[in-house]
């Protein structure tokens, strides 16, 4: 058996929720999931002994850790692959830059302030460079890590967020390819493995399709939250897993998703 | 009978041993005696050369009341923020080295004709001629140097009608002009952007009656406009980096800062807007302690920078800090300052 972690913040549930598909589909696999906090996970460290914790000192907190992952840390030592998920890479400052400012050379959004396309570059490459190092160096620069980028949202109607005014931006797709390049050419500098979110999963240039949402998944008498449209379903952990798979462990799903409810 | 002398009852400000050498502080306080009043809420605009950028960030950090016409987000890290001029001072002029160019920004902000657009260009890239440097590369295209100049005039007069005092540093005499336009700009063509061609620019080195009509100008364009800026001026304690005026640059540096100081002074004496502050003495002279330069012997030292700002707070604040110089690491690195200047010690090698 080959044995995989699934590590990282709230984005766990959405390969947690497809578990039995995952099983299914690589039975060659053992998978072990653990999830914190996004400010838990952010702080937790990944020992020298290979154990990857976070210090809780909250009594209720602890518990709920346990409740949902059955231990408070976890032993990496014998673990093939370690996928990280649900990683940000500092992309909702980025929004809010864009969300702010013209931006020269891009199509005017009117506002009263323009920086040019060089400085949001620069901003762009600064911030998620700084993130890939600190990540890298979290994990101990270790190749066995794969670190996953978080889903981008899907389309929620009538949001305000700067994530949406950048989704809406004429030039997003301009956007979207800065990004996507910044992003690969900075990770790409790093032993630590980078799965970035996948092309075939988006609606648009910053959006995920919508079939993908967790608010696709609610009943019909369930009104979504804003986390609902920011976090995605299990029909998108499975298939993030899948690309993962196949790409670092050579496998492929031995049945097609559509075979297996997840 | 004893003679007398005007000399005789002075106080111990006018005296050399009493004031420097014995260091009195009832002498520092007459260091400068502010003409008009600055509280920390009196809204500030900043401009001018180089030493400009330590007097901005200084009273910035200090709690007065600075304006920032053009803020950027702390989104964009600080030191990315001033690579691109945003933050070093009120707006994104850059360095106004000279009055010609302090004159003429207020001149195109106030005015109801926008000035000719210079663009140069380097490596297919496009640049404000009159701010080569705010875009450390440069823009995509030429439309877009335009447009950032338009957001800039308007910030730079919404900036001056919210100012009630302009802390303005001069910095050189020396100057390049565009033949075609006259205008003033803050470096050579071929420095930053640009190709040197002897013919499309004029060198020019201002004389002491150029400089005091141009801060005249200045000021008589605010009034033209309603308002009523008072204008505290300073002189630049960093020396000229080069000279064009063929003479060494020990000389032409005391010619440059010569004719400023004189300028103030002259102006402090005859015209109720202007006042003088004098970092120039504070850096450059023993008159607190001093001479306060860096290791290179051209920028001023943090010590010397904290001797200045704690020397303004004394003046207009009960409670201001210590004039005197403290412990310093004398690290500079974290505030070094963007000066093109610069530049042309590295076109020198």
């Amino acid at each position: 058996m080959t044995r995989v972690a699934i590590i990282g913040n709230s984005h766990v549930g959405a390969l947690r929720e497809a578990e039995s598909a995952i099983k299914f589909a690589f039975p060659t696999l053992e998978i072990t999931y653990f999830a914190l906090a996004r400010h838990r996970f952010n702080n937790a460290q990944y020992g020298e002994d290979g154990f990857f914790r976070a210090d809780i000192p909250d009594e209720a907190e602890r518990k709920s850790v346990i409740e949902i992952n059955g231990m408070t840390e976890i032993d990496l030592r014998d673990y093939t692959h370690i996928l990280v998920v649900g990683q940000g890479f500092l992309f909702n400052g980025l929004y809010t830059l864009i969300a702010q400012y013209n931006i020269l050379g891009l199509t005017d959004t009117g506002k009263a302030q323009s920086i040019s396309k060089a400085l949001l570059r620069d901003t762009m490459l600064l911030r998620i460079r700084g993130f890939g190092n600190r990540i890298a160096r979290k994990f101990h620069n270790d190749p066995r890590f794969v670190i996953a980028q978080k889903p981008f949202p899907c389309l929620q109607p009538d949001a305000t967020t700067d994530h949406a005014a950048t989704a809406a931006h004429p030039d997003a797709a301009q956007i979207a390819d800065l990004l996507r390049t910044t992003i690969a050419d900075q990770m790409a500098r790093h032993p630590v493995g980078f799965l970035p979110a996948p092309d075939d999963l988006l609606s648009g240039p910053l959006h995920t399709k919508p079939e993908f949402s967790r608010a696709a998944m609610l009943p019909a008498d369930q009104p979504p939250s804003p986390s609902d449209f920011t976090h995605v379903n299990a029909r998108y952990g499975f298939e993030l897993f899948k690309i993962f798979a196949n790409q670092w462990l050579g496998l492929v799903p031995v049945t097609s998703p559509q075979t297996e409810k997840v | 009978m004893t003679a007398r002398s005007p000399y005789q009852n002075l106080p111990p400000q006018a005296f050399w041993r009493s004031a420097i050498v014995e260091q009195s502080e009832a002498a520092l306080d007459h260091l400068f005696v502010p003409k008009f009043a600055l509280t920390h809420e009196t809204a500030l605009m900043t401009a001018g050369s180089c030493f400009a950028q330590h007097m901005h960030r200084a009273l910035s950090g200090a709690g007065w009341n600075v304006l920032q016409a053009e803020p950027m987000t702390d989104i964009v890290p600080r030191k990315l923020a001033e690579k691109y001029s945003y933050g070093i001072y009120s707006a994104r002029y850059g360095n106004l080295y000279t009055a010609r160019q302090f004159r003429q920004l207020i001149q195109e902000a106030l005015g109801d004709t926008p000035l000719n657009l210079l663009v140069w260009q380097r490596d297919g890239r496009y640049f404000d001629a009159l701010r080569p440097s705010v875009e450390p590369d440069g823009y995509d295209t030429a439309h877009d140097v335009k447009r950032a100049r338009m957001e800039h005039i308007t910030a730079v007069r919404a900036l001056l009608q919210q100012a009630e005092c302009i802390i303005f540093t001069l910095g050189l005499t020396e100057c390049w002009e565009d033949a075609a336009t006259g205008l003033a700009l803050p470096t050579a063509p071929g420095t930053i952007a640009g190709d040197y061609d002897e013919t499309s620019v004029i060198f020019r080195n201002f004389t002491y009656p150029e400089v005091l009509a141009d801060l005249e100008i200045a000021r008589d364009t605010l009034r033209a406009h309603g308002l009523s800026t008072k204008i505290m001026l300073t002189v630049s304690p960093v020396p000229l980096t080069a000279t064009a005026t063929g003479t060494h640059i020990g000389t032409a540096t005391t010619y440059s800062k010569s004719v400023l100081r004189a300028v103030c002074g002259h102006l402090v004496q005859t015209d109720a807007d202007f006042d003088y502050f004098p970092s120039y003495e504070i850096i450059t002279t023993p008159v607190v302690g001093g001479p306060f330069f860096a290791p290179n012997l051209r920028q001023p030292s943090p010590t010397g920078v904290d001797v200045v700002i704690g020397l303004f707070a004394a003046a207009f604040m009960d409670d201001a800090p210590a004039a005197f110089p403290q412990e310093n690491n004398e690290v500079g690195d974290e505030d070094d300052v963007q000066c093109e200047e610069i530049l042309l010690e590295a076109f020198r090698q």
